[in-house]
């Protein structure tokens, strides 16, 4: 059953450009090698962690929504976790069985840090409410 | 006195999201804990949300978990 998830990760603030390109074109294609389709990968830049990871006080935030497998997500988290440049990643199921071609992929896009609300809208357009929590209706 | 309206019942567009912070942080106080509902106003549901979110939030460090006020 195919889901639609979220995935943000922090990258080493030590590492350049290129070598982050890099690694969000690695991670984009274990999603697709896994099952997945990659809907958008969004930079959101350098900005300062609220406090402290392995002595790092800043980070490179990378927003990574796509639609996959549980296994999808498994393959993801591992190659995240054995990356020694990825400080700290957080995966939110966004929806539950979803049609994989409901939705198209998107270039990838970077983010002004001044307004996290942009990915509000966007993130907001299909999704009922993203918690796993059901029973939301009143 | 009047009771505050639940923002998030009142203004259906608002979505609750961990990615942000803006809004989150109008739910925690200056030490970085979670408002408590007498004063945040919101009804149950959306404050279990918004907790939901702050600790995604905490994880990710877009919020923190603590804040020690600097002695000045």
């Amino acid at each position: 059953m195919i889901r639609e998830y979220e995935t943000l990760y922090i990258v080493s603030p030590e590492l350049d450009k290129g070598n982050i390109d890099n690694l969000n074109n690695k991670m984009k294609s274990i999603v697709q090698e896994n099952g997945g389709k990659v809907i958008r990968l969004t930079r959101w830049g350098k900005r300062d962690l609220a406090y402290k990871i392995k002595k790092y006080n800043s980070g490179f935030y990378v927003h990574l929504n796509y639609f996959g497998e549980g296994r999808t997500v498994t393959e993801l988290q591992r190659n995240l976790r054995l990356n020694e440049n990825i400080l700290r990643y957080l995966t939110v199921k966004l929806s539950e069985a979803v049609d994989i071609g409901s939705k198209e992929s998107l270039p990838d896009t970077d983010l002004e840090i001044k307004k996290p609300e942009q990915t509000e809208q966007k993130e907001g357009e299909a999704q009922d409410h993203k918690e796993e929590i059901t029973g939301g209706n009143e | 006195m009047k009771r505050k309206m639940c923002r998030f019942c009142s203004d259906k567009n608002l979505k609750i999201d961990f990615k942000d912070i803006d809004l989150l942080r109008h739910f925690v106080s200056e030490r970085g804990k979670v408002m408590p509902r007498r004063i945040s106003g919101n009804c149950a549901k959306h404050q279990r949300w918004v907790c939901e979110a702050i600790k995604r939030a905490r994880q990710i460090a877009l919020l923190p978990y603590v804040t020690i006020e600097l002695q000045e």
